[in-house]
């Protein structure tokens, strides 16, 4: 049986919204480590470093994941995608469109993790009930907007990205 | 121009502002291009981590950081020995040390940094600091610190008393006397984190200009800031440049706290000659923080068979913790704001801070009102049920009317007092007075009742007789007529950027989407106090119109020559000047902006607003403490599993007069968002602590409202435009977020006859009257 | 503190790995539990430690049904479980119990083998998995053991796993009336909320509406998890009625404080585990009652 590898640093590679990336990483180091320190794709917050604020949600493989709790060596081929990766050529996304219109911003912290919780939800329910929004970004934790408007504004860019219903 | 009395504008007339325009700052936090602090990097940066204390009380016998200074990647570790200024800083009274020397007063208190190449480097070496400790007797409980004979924790303040505020109206003893009921009660609030996302931030750059130190931070206050840098490095203030990054919250959080990591970095930043960030984990952050005051409150009313109050007699402890911090700034509002907005002929108030060794206590949303506001409108309940009465009637039976005497003897007037009205609507709103019947009448005592419950407030708008209450703002149209604004008062995520944005662009004529509003930075505007007090609007938006005021009477002057008519001809609107009774002769903003830039005309202008003035005693606690009031209520149903003691929110109203709504989006938000916030205060949040121990340290156990807990809201924006106020704005942000926990608190007595008078509501106190929490003691009521 | 990390790619690597470190190593897949407990107790506590990872092994993330019985790779996280229509269908209160984990960040990393080998009194996962008298499977270089969920643990977060030894999966015969089962919870707010107490019933009711057998499993209120089989004899051969099942709850508040004695926390967990328990057993009846 071939040798399995014992690493403490490694050069890993992986896809970051669509850019195939090579980064050296210990066994220490957090996906958010690598994003923001290494990457500098800043725009994923850490608010509490535990998984329970949200703030740091990037898209792992398809889902939503808190980038705090991924040990870096886990994101070794996988596909994340980041707030970063939202606008498209100048472009804002109809998520983001939408989030501007109905004021759902305040501070902006908690913002790009739950851009990214809600885009996971209408990849896989395009069109979600007002429950299913909440439920959804029910691990994003926002202490300025008491979640009306965001919620308002995910069920609105359902309806932009998806005009036929 | 000064707040005096000034035509209220026609509201249909309005372009820019009373619109729900998209925030300003919305395009880059949606992208992640905006910049917070922990965001930025800067060449050769160093990174500080804080040793904090072992005990809340203790003396330091022995500081030793040689093994920590030898650790891989540390360049040095910084101590109180390092400060070349002053060793503390404070609001009020400079008594809270930046790193302490002898002893330490709580457990955030910070002993030592260690200042490394990177932050895992730091934190490593913090291990190989030696501190050695004696600890000391300690007081955690306020009613024992605030007793006769009890330990002082500093020299000279007896009984631990931070600060006394009396208030004399009439004479109590004989009010009680004509009174024919009487109810003594006792109500406890806890201690509350802000909770903002963000945790704090900063760096010190050194430098840059000269031997300026530049502050970059999650600075609420950038001035309070400047000032205590400033007096920790022992330098003039020009000598210190704040600039305010994005900020991930703040909630009246991010200044006290924020100045001494401020601090810490600049000093570290001095002796090194590199900059040094410090970023606070959510740890540090909930350990090291103040937090909002846990209030001990008796409250003794009497009244008339018929209802009308004759009494009140309010005696309130605020646990302080060791330092004075604001806490003499909000237990004045509580002071002020004890007895309600009802009248009461003769009232005795006495509000104390104290001292103890708990974490110290400070500014948060709502200011020492939250607190008052649980125990009197649960008190107004008490009555009520006393009375045989209904509880909406017996409000509007003594609450304000136009020219109503408040406890301080101050008389309403020069504003619409609407209390009344933000009553009727709010309540309305939900049914209440069918529902509040039907449900009292049936209560069974087991499965899952409902019930609604209200309350209601006036509130001083802005500082009041606290302090120096005035904002400067810098507007400066460019040669292309496109501008610039710069404020005094920072945006904490609330929306200020776009609401002065808006003035300015209502005053101006610009186009909104012209205006760049920039980072507050101290180095280019006045200092004009702190953001706090929700008065950015009425005090900082008054000096935004003043500044356009200014400058568009030098644009106007310019396009009377482009139009061939006299200046006050002219009007404009949506980037064009135009001339009044004839729209179609107008000329491009940007080309009357060009034509001025070449005739050499100042473009620019300091717009300053200055609050009415106000006045206060301190000896008998009468005077006119607020220049205006803005009036809210919101009521709420609730459904009470008897068998779990799980209280949900069904639908709340919340009615807020707010004089004029500049951005009704934004000012939903401000709703929302409070009710959310005063939701977990009346059911969520605590922080506990164990003798001074922090056990409540991320957000797994300090619980906030999630997208699921939060209930449907039902916003009632009430316009009654003030004088004061631009388009006669006033505020918001603290209204909404100091009335949800009492209405709570009301409506679970509606649906299950039980009285809560302890906050928060958690599953224990509902179930079974009292807290099981094993942390804490019992408080207040619960200990009979 | 982490001294590496090793990524097999099969289950036969994983083993040969575990059996060269043993207790020098330490099995990581969702690591929503790890890394918390990594940055409680600091980096300097705890002997050096190798990670190895097994979200790069995918047979260890499966559901599935053969000759009746249900098995659950233990790298499968709770999202998947949750969503899974095998799982809806044959044990719908595992759905419902892995939908109550966390947040769906959470849910989309944490596994069920992690679930299980954390070992919380307070894991949502656990009292169906009592109920459904599931057994996990052991394997390691030796070869492999399977044990009932209920002897698994030792105590809080203690479990008898040996070093070497690899959590397989989880498995459970497909219970009989799979329709009459229920979880409930009580958290201190409705999402990511740790559970304050929960409960998971499973009965198998005759035609005659008798209760033939009963499985009553309490979370947040043992050292472990246990079925209560006093309660579950309390309903054995009943048709049930309000005093029955009134008995039978009350039975698991009983158990609760025979087990844990007396604490600060029994005024409130005592009458609330019996209300919940109450409410279970009629909801897994089929009956909606406050």
């Amino acid at each position: 049986m071939k040798q399995v590898d014992r690493c403490k640093m490694k050069l890993i590679s992986f896809t970051v919204n669509g850019t195939d990336v090579k980064v050296e990483i210990s066994a220490s180091d957090r996906l958010i480590d690598v994003l923001r320190d290494k990457l500098r794709l800043t725009g994923t917050k850490e608010g509490c470093g535990i998984g329970e604020c949200g703030a740091c949600t990037v898209i792992m493989n398809g889902v939503p994941v808190n980038s705090c709790l991924v040990p870096a060596f886990q994101a070794e081929g996988s596909v994340i995608e980041t707030v970063e990766g939202l606008e498209q050529s100048g472009k804002l996304h109809p998520l983001q469109e939408a989030f501007v219109d109905h004021a759902a911003i305040q501070c902006g912290f908690c913002t790009p993790g739950m851009l990214m919780s809600a885009l996971a939800l209408l990849r896989e329910n395009p069109h979600p009930t007002r429950e299913e929004i909440a439920r959804a970004i029910s691990g994003n934790l926002c202490r300025c907007t008491g979640y009306h408007q965001i919620i308002e504004a995910i069920e609105d860019a359902s309806m932009r990205m998806d005009p036929t219903e | 121009m000064s707040g005096g009395m000034e035509a209220i504008d026609n509201m249909s007339s309005f372009k820019v502002v009373n619109h729900p325009v998209r925030r300003v700052d919305a395009i880059a936090k949606v992208t992640g291009r905006a910049k917070f602090t922990d965001d930025l990097t800067f060449d050769r940066m160093l990174y500080g981590r804080v040793l904090r204390a072992k005990y809340p009380h203790a003396k330091i016998l022995e500081l030793d950081t040689r093994k920590a200074e030898e650790a891989p990647g540390v360049v040095c570790v910084i101590t109180y020995a390092d400060v070349p200024g002053a060793q503390a800083i404070g609001p009020v009274r400079p008594d809270m040390p930046v790193f302490v020397s002898t002893k330490t007063m709580y457990l955030g208190d910070a002993v030592a940094m260690v200042v490394a190449e990177t932050p895992e480097m730091a934190e490593q070496a913090l291990d190989l600091i030696r501190v050695e400790y004696e600890e000391l007797p300690a007081i955690y409980d306020v009613e024992e610190a605030a007793s006769e004979g009890a330990l002082e924790l500093h020299e000279d303040y007896p009984r631990n008393i931070v600060n006394h505020y009396p208030l004399r109206k009439g004479n109590v003893e004989e009010g009680f006397k004509a009174s024919d009921i009487i109810l003594e009660r006792t109500y406890t609030t806890q201690l509350i984190e802000h909770a903002y996302i963000e945790p704090e931030a900063a760096i010190a750059v050194p430098g840059v200009a000269g031997d300026i130190m530049t502050i970059y931070g999650s600075i609420q206050n950038p001035f309070t800031a400047r000032r205590h840098v400033a007096s920790v490095l022992g330098v003039s203030l020009n000598k210190v440049r704040v600039v305010q990054c994005t900020m991930g919250g703040s909630f009246g959080g991010k200044d006290d706290v924020v100045s001494a990591i401020c601090a810490r970095a600049a000093v570290a930043a001095l002796k090194t000659g590199r900059p040094v960030k410090i970023v606070h984990t959510r740890e540090e952050s909930i350990i090291e923080s103040y937090k909002r005051h846990p209030y001990v409150m008796k409250y003794k009313v009497g009244a008339t068979r018929d209802g009308k109050i004759v009494a009140m007699e309010v005696y309130i402890l605020a646990d302080a913790g060791p330092y004075s911090s604001m806490t003499p700034f909000v237990t004045w509002r509580s002071v002020v704001q004890a007895t309600g907005p009802y009248e009461i002929p003769n009232v005795k108030t006495d509000v104390y801070g104290i001292f103890t060794n708990n974490t110290y206590t400070g500014a948060m949303r709502g200011f020492g009102s939250p607190q008052i506001i649980f125990a009197q409108e649960s008190l107004m309940d008490e009555l009520a049920e006393g009375l045989g009465m209904d509880p909406l009637e017996l409000r509007l039976l003594n609450g304000f009317r136009q020219g109503s005497v408040t406890a301080s003897g101050q008389v309403l007037e020069g504003h619409t007092v609407s209390l009344e009205e933000v009553i009727r609507k709010a309540t309305d709103a939900i049914g209440y007075s069918e529902k509040w019947k039907t449900y009292a009448k049936n209560r069974p005592a087991k499965g899952k009742v409902r019930g609604v419950g209200f309350a209601t407030s006036y509130r001083g708008v802005s500082l009041g007789a606290e302090g120096v209450d005035a904002v400067a703002t810098l507007l400066s149209v460019q040669p292309d007529g496109s501008v610039y604004l710069h404020s005094g008062l920072a945006e904490n995520g609330q929306g200020l950027k776009t609401v002065f944005s808006q003035i300015a662009a209502e005053e101006l004529g610009c186009k909104l989407e012209d205006i760049v509003f920039m980072d507050t930075d101290t180095s280019v505007i006045p200092d004009s106090g702190a953001t706090v007090a929700s008065r950015s609007t009425t005090m900082g938006g008054g000096s935004v119109r003043n500044a356009a005021k200014k400058v568009k009477e030098v644009l106007f002057e310019v396009a009377s020559k482009l139009l061939n008519v006299s200046p006050d001809e002219i009007e404009a609107a949506d980037g064009k000047m135009y001339v009044k009774d004839e729209p179609g002769r107008s000329v491009d903003f940007k080309d009357v902006a060009k034509a001025g830039y070449s005739e050499g005309k100042l473009m620019a202008a300091l717009g300053w607003y200055h609050a009415p003035k106000v006045t206060w005693d301190e000896e008998t606690g009468q005077g006119k403490a607020y220049f205006t009031y803005v009036y809210g209520c919101q009521a709420v149903e609730v459904e009470v599993d008897c068998d779990t003691g799980k209280v949900k929110v069904l639908k709340v109203a919340a009615a807020h007069d707010v004089g004029r709504a500049i951005n009704p989006a934004t000012l939903k938000g401000q709703i929302y968002g409070g009710v959310a916030m005063g939701m977990g205060y009346g059911l969520l949040e605590e922080v506990e602590l164990q003798k001074g121990i922090t056990k409540t340290r991320n957000f797994d156990e300090y619980i906030i409202a999630t997208s699921m807990d939060v209930p449907e809201v039902i916003p009632i924006i009430v316009e009654n435009p003030d004088s004061h106020g631009p388009y006669g704005a006033k505020a918001v942000a603290e209204p909404t977020c100091e009335l949800l926990a009492p209405a709570i608190a009301n409506a679970v007595y509606n649906a299950c006859g039980k009285r809560i008078r302890d906050l928060p509501l958690d599953l224990e106190r509902v179930l079974l009257g009292r807290s099981l929490r094993a942390a804490r003691g019992k408080r207040g009521s619960e200990q009979s | 503190m982490t001294l590496g990390f090793i990524r097999p790619k099969t289950v036969g690597e994983l083993l040969e790995v575990l059996a060269e470190y043993k207790d020098g190593s330490k099995i990581v897949a969702g690591a929503t539990d790890l890394l918390v407990q990594q940055r409680n107790s600091k980096q300097v506590e705890g002997k050096p430690l190798y990670l190895v990872d097994i979200t790069g092994i995918p047979e260890l993330a499966y559901i599935n049904v053969e000759s009746g019985v249900v098995r659950i790779g233990a790298a499968t996280t709770h999202r998947d479980i949750a969503r899974s229509t095998v799982i809806q269908d044959v044990a719908p209160f595992l759905a419902d119990a892995c939908l109550t984990v966390g947040s769906p960040q959470i849910r989309a990393r944490g596994t069920i083998g992690g679930n299980i080998i954390n070992a919380s009194p307070a894991a949502d996962s656990l009292p169906p998995l009592a109920a459904l008298s599931a057994q996990v499977r052991l394997v390691s270089k030796r070869g492999s053991r399977d044990i009932a969920i209920c002897d698994f643990f030792k105590g809080p977060y203690k479990t008898v796993i040996e070093p070497g030894e690899l959590l397989q999966e989880v498995f459970f015969k497909v219970p009989k009336n799979p329709g009459n089962c229920s979880f409930l919870k009580i958290g201190r707010r409705e999402a990511v909320a740790i559970s304050r107490l929960s409960v998971a019933v499973l009965l198998d009711v005759d035609e005659s509406g008798k209760i033939t057998e009963a499985a009553i499993a309490p979370g947040s209120c043992l050292p472990m998890p246990a079925r209560i089989v006093r309660a579950e004899e309390t309903l054995t051969g009943k048709v049930p009625d309000e005093e029955t099942v009134e008995a039978a709850a009350n039975e698991v508040g009983e158990e609760m404080v025979r087990v844990s004695g007396v604490r600060w926390s029994t005024p409130y967990k005592k009458p609330v585990i019996c209300a919940l328990t109450r409410r279970a057993i009629w909801k897994a009846l089929g009956v909606d009652v406050d």
